[in-house]
């Protein structure tokens, strides 16, 4: 504890520099918490929904081109399939034309998504209500709760991607997995277009978790050499597709990365060039005074780590306010059901930013170590 | 007859350059009393802050010997070396080196964070030597809100803080204006006759020199007298 004092007076020696660094590491480990939550999203859609036993078939050119309603009797007799389920992606506009007022609506067939979507808890009223009228909707629990929907509410939504403006009514709210999604029925829209019978994606059921792999490559094989060859995915991997719609993710994920691995290049250069210009001679006062070489690494990593550390936790502290208070988060959730900013992403997030420090401040704290003292003396006078 | 603090024996430095090896000091015999202060002077480049560092342990003999009070230094590593010099010697430099983020109090409590002094103990001494130096109403100010020769006083205040017995000093007031210089030989002088402190002092200045009780002159890597008999300037005595 003595020595924290001489670490953080040596902190404060270029304010303007130290803040600089400090925004640096916050910047790119904000970044880095994102893309962590992302991902730990991304891998937790499959695995915490029951989605092992669903795949996904769309078209193997773009997730936003269609396929014939017909392929639905073939898939479903692909061995393992228990069910197949048509759904497209309305995306049409609520109220506003905002991130605050987008959410995932689908049009599906409303009797076989609760054999697809079985772990969706609905009592068997708003069930009924649901499937018997051609206008009605459902509506996840945390949706409804974010709109304060209620059954019976009229929902408007202006079309966006189909020229088609529905207006529909809340019939069920629905508990489980996805709960900020919103159903309405197939028929209403191909009636509205005169039965075009395209279909965005199937969600597929199939029988056990361990026939997965056959089975989309059984899918994939019945259309290889149609006019619209599919893709079969797991449900983790389409949600990662899906995400694509709103831009490129591999993409965004993959610069991200770049940012990160570049902003920390620049830090450890930064830190580095630091120590270098202006250390040198003090460093050599400190080892004639008696600081052994062990000593002055520690203080000088004890450093690097600390300014490491600071913009590490005011990303943290960031992450959580823009992506949990703010609630930009609620747009990424809609997609990633799971994505939030964890106490294991803060966790990361926070070492990284020690490790960040760490190999930054290795280098010139090493060096500064190894100072011959009466060279660094020679320097001043 | 004094007590032999410093004895060198046959002390030889070279530095290499490239490929090329420069002579600094050629086989230098010297012993330095406790309780001295000695004077080392010589033109650039005659190895008189070779010879300053080698006895400080902050450099190392290519041969010979360096025994500080029975301990042959030369022999130490980097680690029993940075102990002694904790323990043992106290630094003044031409340009005060103090460390500029930290206070008059801060930079002369440094040497104290080595040991295991508690926090109190270690602001008593602090505030000892900085009365030493009459600068105890300064302990909060930074070097940059201090004059020159307050600066020097602050670096001395933190070379005695440890109470080392060897206190060496390398152009002390090579830095500073007349009067301020005066007012540092004065201290150093002090501390020598008040604190008994051993103390060698490199310096170009005949003035600087005159205060100290004997002066040694190094020339080429050669002292000009050797083995304890130094010229004594005639104004001191």
């Amino acid at each position: 504890m003595k020595y924290l004092r001489l670490i953080i007076k040596n902190i404060g020696r270029n304010k303007r520099r130290t803040t600089l660094t400090i925004l640096s590491v916050m910047v790119s480990v904000f970044l880095l918490a994102t893309m962590q939550a992302v991902i730990a999203a991304l891998g937790g859609v499959g695995q915490l929904t029951g989605g092992e036993y669903r795949v996904i078939v769309r078209r193997n050119t773009s997730i936003a081109d269609s396929m014939p309603e017909a392929y639905r009797q073939k898939i479903e007799q692909v061995p393992g399939v228990t069910a197949a389920c048509a759904s497209n992606w309305f995306g049409g506009i609520y109220k506003e034309d905002k991130p605050g007022y987008t959410f995932a609506q689908f049009f599906v067939d409303t009797k076989a998504l609760f054999d697809v979507q079985f772990e969706m808890q609905l009592s068997p009223e708003e069930k009924a209500a649901f499937q018997q009228e051609r206008t009605a909707a459902i509506a996840g629990k945390k949706l409804a709760d974010k709109y304060g929907w209620k059954l019976g509410d009229v929902i408007e939504l202006k079309g966006a991607i189909y020229p088609l403006d529905a207006r529909l009514t809340l019939r069920g709210i629905y508990t489980g997995p996805q709960e900020t999604n919103f159903y309405f029925h197939r028929e209403f829209v191909e009636e509205a277009f005169g039965r075009p019978g395209r279909v965005g994606q199937f969600r597929v059921r199939i029988d056990s978790p361990s026939s997965a792999a056959r089975v989309m490559e059984d899918i994939d094989n019945l259309f290889r050499n149609s006019a619209a060859p599919t893709k079969t995915e797991t449900e983790a991997a389409f949600a990662a597709g899906f995400i694509s719609m709103l831009g490129n993710v591999k993409g965004l994920i993959s610069g991200i990365g770049l940012v990160v691995v570049f902003t920390i290049t620049l830090i450890g250069a930064n830190t580095m060039a630091m120590s270098a210009r202006e250390r040198f001679t003090e460093v050599a006062v400190m080892k004639a005074l008696g600081f052994r070489p062990a000593m002055i690494l520690t203080l000088m990593l004890s450093e690097a780590v600390l300014i490491a550390l600071f913009g590490g936790a005011l990303a943290a502290i960031a992450a959580k306010v823009i992506f949990q208070f703010v609630g930009l988060g609620d747009v990424l959730a809609l997609f990633l059901q799971g994505f939030k900013i964890s106490a294991g992403t803060i966790a990361i997030a926070l070492g990284a930013s020690a490790l960040i420090g760490l190999v930054s401040g290795g280098i010139p704290a090493w060096n500064a170590a190894r100072i011959n003292i009466v060279d660094g003396l020679r320097r001043v006078a | 007859m004094a007590e032999t603090l410093i004895n060198l024996v046959q002390v030889t430095k070279h530095y290499r350059r490239d490929t090329i090896d420069i002579p600094v000091l050629d086989n230098i015999d010297l012993e330095i009393s406790r309780g001295e202060f000695l004077a080392l002077m010589g033109p650039s480049g005659s190895g008189k802050t070779t010879l300053l560092n080698l006895i400080a342990g902050i450099d190392k003999p290519n041969s010979g010997r360096v025994v500080i009070d029975g301990n042959d230094i030369a022999k130490f590593n980097e680690q029993q070396l940075a102990k002694w010099r904790a323990r043992h010697v106290g630094f003044i430099f031409q340009l005060y080196n103090l460390i500029p983020v930290l206070s008059a109090f801060e930079n002369v409590e440094l040497p104290l964070l080595l040991t295991s002094l508690s926090k109190k103990k270690r602001r008593d001494h602090v505030m000892t030597a900085l009365s030493v130096v009459g600068l105890e109403d300064r302990e909060h100010h930074y070097p940059r809100q201090l004059s020159g020769g307050q600066e020097q006083r602050v670096a001395i205040a933190r070379a005695i803080v440890t109470d080392p017995s060897l206190l060496v000093a390398d152009e002390p007031t090579g830095d500073l204006d007349a009067k301020s210089a005066e007012e540092i030989l004065d201290l150093i002088k002090r501390l020598n006759e008040e604190f008994h402190k051993t103390i060698i002092m490199v310096t170009h200045d005949p003035r600087a020199a005159s205060h100290a009780h004997a002066v040694l002159h190094l020339e080429k890597g050669l002292l000009s007298k050797s083995g304890g008999v130094y010229e004594v300037p005639a104004a001191h005595h």
